[in-house]
């Protein structure tokens, strides 16, 4: 079957008849908690109650995909480039007429904006400043004050290593729940980890695994034991996020939105990766204050990997020169994950037959069976723009 | 080995250029910006996700640096395994389409932007954001400064010992998610197996080889009913070795 095949524009009615048998899986989410996995506390997410904003959002099961050859050159990233696609995908993905309207579907003046990046791979492998200052320059254009948006992720120290400085962003906050003083050390002169100062312990996802961390260790985790928490980023200090993944494989599977979230938010995460990879990645998204607050997923693809991900490896790192916008987290990641497989398909990497033959990954399975969005590549809304 | 011309005239530039550098490089052209370590899952601190595949293979310490050489920016991950075998195990699934002039006594992959080499339990990455040939040069000159030269040899299977070439050709795996890397008709073979070393060779269509060493009877017997009988090239005590 030819890819192209595998997508379907619906018409709006036909997106409305897409989310039906998400709401019915629904019904099947205890089962996920009752399988052979180690318990988690998912059902807590599930009861909590819904609003207006939790995912999927406005625009379940669309996806806009723009393309543009000239996002990289040299390597780098292109602002003003990455500045229309972003604009031409918000005004396709809203209907809007202007860019204003556009953002203003999704946030006001009286929100605090939360911007989740992912700089873990370092320098070569990061959100791209061009994506992140073009998000930036047209909330500005949507009347929202830098005072008002923050950068982050869960490492500060490594926000700044990628250029996520101050310097870079006058006026915009750029924080991370793991810290470091001026000196380079993690605790405060009580031996506390600043970390902790940062974490919600009202709000956790329990796991029954077990996370023991030597020294080294531990400031990057924050804590140890069954109980990962929330950072207070996402808890209280925002009141909505959006979120800019990269687009990145993690083996044969791929780390794109909803692992950004899974794994950004929250401390402890070490124990985590063995057992419940695909777990964490869906079941952290479905919490409040990630469910309710994250309203719009913008992928850059202008620069990523296809292979030795999530870390950076030059050998594998590949232009794509594309953004996927969606304010449905798993839609975006379903579509993501295909773009990537094929350039494993292309690019000869040996597993790529088999992992197209699996088709959805895990993750995007469980996010769907949570209610977070459609993951079914068939019934997802791909408008797609070519420069 | 056969190179296409023009990437023999680039790696002899670069090879030129590294052992001018070898008779007149010195110290004050090094700066080192920032070190780290890392050990045992410490390394999650490090690449979070990414340290998965390091510890299946017996990550136990990593050493990074990032460093100005000769006016050129690298940094350098040194990470030490739980045996050359598994130091080969890490390099030979991230080689990937190298420039590359290694044998059973030299493992190295140089691309555009990275030099990755092993010697005995180590295994070291170098990049280099430049790209340009003076710091593919430089990359050499950091391998021989900072990767140690051990004793320790890498236990190859028998059949690869005449090759001239195993970057790239040969594969090295002891867990599902080196397995990944490889062809997925050999991940369906072991499909429920655990605590194995498994070397596939890439050789041709008709003539590639595999070789498995398992812990225990049990699993061989399972794998060797996988395999048509034609295919199997021998079976000695645990290891099963096999045409693929």
């Amino acid at each position: 079957m030819e890819r192209r095949d595998f997508f379907k524009v619906l018409s709006a009615s036909g997106v409305g008849m897409a989310m039906a048998p998400v709401i019915k899986a629904a019904e099947s989410v205890e089962q996920i908690a009752q399988s052979d996995k180690p318990s988690t506390n998912v059902a807590d997410a599930i009861a909590a109650p819904r609003t207006k904003t939790s995912m999927p959002g406005r625009y379940p099961g669309r996806v806009v995909k723009v393309v543009d050859p000239k996002g990289v050159v040299d390597g780098v990233p292109q602002e003003e480039v990455a500045y229309d696609m972003l604009k031409k995908s918000m005004l396709l993905l809203t209907g809007e007429k202007s860019i204003k309207k556009a953002w203003r579907q999704f946030v006001s003046p009286k929100d605090v904006i939360g911007l989740k990046v992912n700089p873990v791979a370092g320098k070569l492998l990061t959100t791209s400043h061009a994506v992140t200052k073009a998000v930036i320059k047209q909330l500005e254009e949507a009347g929202i004050s830098r005072d008002k948006i923050v950068i982050w992720d869960r490492r500060e120290m490594q926000l700044h290593e990628t250029g996520y400085t101050k310097e870079n962003y006058p006026g915009i906050k750029i924080t991370g729940t793991e810290c470091q003083d001026e000196k380079g050390g993690y605790y405060n002169m009580e031996g506390k980890l600043y970390a902790e100062e940062r974490i919600d312990k009202d709000h956790f996802f329990f796991a029954d695994v077990e996370g023991e961390y030597d020294a080294y260790t531990i400031p990057f985790m924050v804590n140890g034991g069954k109980y990962s928490y929330f950072s207070k980023i996402c808890t209280q200090e925002v009141t909505k996020i959006i979120n800019l993944p990269i687009m990145k494989n993690a083996g044969g599977s791929s780390t794109l939105c909803l692992k950004n979230l899974g794994y950004g938010a929250i401390t402890n995460t070490g124990r985590l990766h063995a057992k419940l990879w695909n777990e964490t990645s869906a079941y952290v998204c479905a919490f409040p204050p990630i469910r309710d607050k994250v309203v719009l997923n913008i992928l850059d693809g202008l620069v990523g990997c296809f292979d030795g991900g999530p870390s950076a490896k030059p050998q594998f790192i590949c232009n794509y020169n594309t953004l996927l916008v969606g304010s449905d987290p798993v839609a975006v990641d379903r579509t993501g994950h295909e773009i990537i497989n094929n350039k494993r398909l292309e690019m000869g990497i040996p597993s790529a037959q088999k992992e197209k033959a699996v088709g959805t990954p895990k993750y995007v399975k469980l996010a769907e069976e949570l209610k977070l969005g459609i993951g079914d590549i068939s019934k997802i809304e791909l408008l797609e723009i070519k420069a | 080995m056969t190179l296409k011309p023009k990437t023999k005239t680039k790696y002899l530039v670069i090879l030129i250029l590294f052992f001018s550098t070898k008779l007149f490089g010195g110290e004050q052209d090094l700066l080192i910006k920032k070190e780290t370590k890392f050990t045992g899952e410490g390394l999650y601190g490090f690449m979070n996700g990414g340290a998965d595949l390091y510890l299946e293979y017996g990550f136990s310490e990593l050493i990074y640096r990032e460093l100005t050489y000769r006016g050129e920016d690298f940094s350098v991950e040194l990470y030490k395994m739980r045996s050359p075998e598994d130091a080969f195990g890490i390099h030979s699934v991230l080689s990937f389409r190298c420039i590359s002039a290694d044998s059973l006594d030299r493992i190295d992959c140089l691309t555009k932007y990275q030099l990755q080499a092993v010697s005995g339990d180590y295994f070291i990455s170098v990049v280099f954001s430049a790209g340009t040939l003076n710091a593919r040069a430089g990359a050499y000159e950091i391998i021989a400064k900072y990767l140690p030269k051990s004793e320790l040899k890498i236990n190859f299977p028998d059949f690869v010992q005449q090759k001239e070439k195993v970057t790239s050709n040969l594969f090295y795996c002891s867990g599902n998610l080196g397995l990944s890397n490889l062809p997925s008709a050999i991940s369906s073979l072991m499909d429920g197996i655990s605590a194995y070393k498994l070397w596939y060779y890439k050789e041709g269509i008709s003539s590639n080889r595999c070789r498995v060493i398992f812990s225990d009877n049990q699993s061989l017997s399972i794998v060797k009913q996988r395999i048509p009988a034609s295919d199997i090239v021998y079976i000695n005590n645990l290891t099963l070795d096999f045409k693929f």
